[in-house]
């Protein structure tokens, strides 16, 4: 009799529980079945399950994380319109600041991938001046110290300042680092040094520039381009001599001629082909650098 | 020992029910894949719901009475509209039409709206357009004026557009007449440039057939051209320098009848760009008008 009892209000117990549990372990079975093909690279099936979650998800449990995730298979995926729209959603859903953190950093990687170089800048600037110390200053908010971030910031601003092509800028950055402890301060450093040694190999575009206005071809020489400096110097002092060979005859309108024609155009040619050198010599540094932060390097990267 | 056995049997069934009903209720029970199915085709992933919806139609056989609730059209009727509409917008017509056919025999809340879908599909499909069997029964009578304002769309879209007022009286829709005879009227008033008379303007006036085209641009560069070859090379016979004349002439000819060539082909693109004018405007007040099919209230 008492067994009997006992099963009954076990049965009557199960099943309340049942129809209590049901529909959220649903989802969260749903959800799990989810990350499992995200993690299987199965982005197109694990994103019909995310959008499944999200549907069936009224009380919003997941909708953070189905949200990025979704933005993730689609940044695998290379539909980085719609990464951006799902990232976006879940800055909508984040909630605390950590969640609207990661959103925002999810969706500069994306930036960075897809070289949109505005919207990185005006999101980098955003972040600093929210989680990055002024006048040493640590920023609080809503009660909250995000001074453990701190290097992650940096980083990610010395990652992209430095991928933009702004190596001084990447390195005044990497300079500010502090607690050695953090798990990104180790790359850090080493973006650091990267930053150090693009600067140390970079060669100034002004330089060459004032160089070649002063002397035809100087700049070339300056940036290891011999032959190209050397055929500038000929052209433009064949022109010169020529001009000043024809005033001092007193020809004057063959003089003006030359001048204004043939050696004027070589001048401003040397002057562009510079420029143009010293902007691929430096591309040129820097893509050695970024082809190793895309093979070896070990940090976190988009 | 009978009364142990229950419960040993009752906590087995428990933890297996609950397993198995966890992993699959939410993907495989038909009603939720219906409305999910539902909310991917509202939310704009077609793919996704055309699959969502073949996979309902694998798992649930159909049953024509099976009515979901909250939804006034019949499940497996809703379904295949979802698959036509999304296969419609991700451009397989062929798909599109094969699921919107499967109305017009049928006795479905959705017949009319799926009827002229299929239509609309065969239209933008680019398919001659024929008298359905079903047009024509006492049922689908009320369609016709759909269909023959449809029969004038197609030749509107094929640029023809002959004695438009007596077919435009089967059309009953006052907004349909109203946008095919617009259209209509914007079709018969394109002034086509004829590549001949581009020619001809171009051989007595260099540059004059483009001028003609509204390539005003090239049209002034190539009067130049030939005037200044044709001056050098006038200029140099003159003056008894009949090698570089001689040279001038020829180069001149050349841009010349470059010049000639040049109108007739402008003339031609001139035309085309016309024509594709009038196509994007054409489907563009399509759209605005919605095809002149009624929303279908999917997504509230």
């Amino acid at each position: 009799m008492k067994l009997i009892f006992a099963n009954s209000f076990l049965f009557i117990f199960y099943l309340f529980g049942l129809t209590q549990s049901l529909e959220k372990s649903l989802i969260d079975a749903n959800f799990q079945y989810a990350v499992k093909l995200f993690n299987e690279e199965k982005y197109f099936d694990a994103v019909t399950e995310f959008k499944r979650t999200l549907f069936f998800d009224t009380e919003n449990k997941f909708s953070f994380e189905s949200n990025i995730y979704i933005g993730l298979s689609y940044k695998h995926g290379g539909f980085f319109d719609l990464a951006e729209k799902f990232f976006n959603d879940a800055f909508r859903c984040a909630k605390n600041s950590d969640d609207i953190l990661l959103a925002k950093l999810e969706l500069l990687k994306l930036f960075l991938l897809s070289r949109n170089e505005p919207k990185a800048q005006t999101l980098l600037f955003e972040l600093t001046s929210r989680y990055v110390p002024i006048n040493k200053q640590l920023h609080f908010e809503s009660g909250k110290d995000f001074s453990y971030r701190f290097n992650e910031i940096i980083y990610w601003n010395g990652f992209s300042q430095l991928y933009f092509n702004h190596p001084q800028i990447a390195n005044s950055f990497l300079r500010q680092l502090r607690n050695t402890t953090d798990s990104y301060y180790p790359f850090a450093k080493e973006l650091l040094s990267i930053t150090d040694s693009v600067i140390a190999s970079q060669k100034s575009e002004r330089t060459a520039l004032i160089l070649s206005y002063i002397l035809p071809g100087a700049g070339q020489f300056y940036l290891g381009e011999y032959i190209s400096g050397l055929i500038s110097f000929i052209w433009n002092s064949l022109w010169l001599y020529l001009s000043i060979d024809a005033f001092t005859n007193k020809r004057e309108f063959d003089g003006i001629m030359i001048l204004s024609l043939l050696w004027f155009r070589f001048y401003s040619g040397n002057i562009q082909n510079t420029s143009e050198f010293a902007q691929n010599f430096n591309s040129k540094v820097l893509n050695k650098w970024l082809n190793y932060l895309q093979n070896d390097f070990k940090g976190s990267k988009p | 020992m009978n009364s142990k056995i229950i419960l040993k049997a009752s906590f087995f069934l428990f933890i297996v029910w609950n397993a198995v009903s966890a992993q699959n209720l939410l993907r495989d029970e038909p009603q939720n894949i219906y409305e999910f199915a539902k909310h991917l085709y509202c939310e704009g992933d077609y793919l996704r719901a055309s699959l969502e919806s073949l996979r309902l139609k694998e798992i649930a056989p159909p049953r024509d009475s099976y009515f979901v609730a909250g939804s006034n059209f019949p499940f497996e009727d809703s379904v295949n509209f979802i698959l036509g509409k999304s296969y419609q917008n991700l451009s397989d017509y062929e798909n599109s039409t094969n699921y919107f056919s499967k109305f017009l025999n049928s006795n479905s809340p959705l017949k009319e709206v799926a009827a002229k879908e299929y239509i609309k599909t065969k239209f933008l499909q680019g398919d001659e357009l024929y008298l359905d069997k079903n047009f024509l029964t006492d049922e689908g009578y009320h369609l016709l004026p759909f269909y023959y304002a449809y029969k004038l769309l197609s030749e509107l879209k094929s640029f023809n557009c002959v004695d438009p007022i007596e077919k435009l009286k089967k059309v009953e829709d006052p907004s349909a007449q109203l946008f095919i005879a617009e259209n209509c009227a914007k079709l018969n008033s394109l002034e086509y440039k004829s590549p001949l008379t581009a020619g001809i303007f171009s051989a007595i006036i260099p540059g004059s057939g483009k001028i003609y085209t509204h390539n005003y641009s090239d049209g002034i560069i190539s009067f130049i051209l030939t005037t200044l070859f044709g001056y050098l090379a006038y200029d140099n016979f003159k003056a008894e320098h009949n090698f570089r004349g001689g040279l001038f002439a020829a180069v001149g000819s050349f841009f010349y009848a470059g010049n000639i060539y040049g109108s007739a082909i402008s003339a031609k693109i001139f035309n085309k760009d016309m024509k594709e004018k009038f196509i994007s405007g054409l489907f563009d007040g399509l759209r605005k008008n919605n095809y002149f099919i009624d929303e279908v209230n999917f997504c509230k």
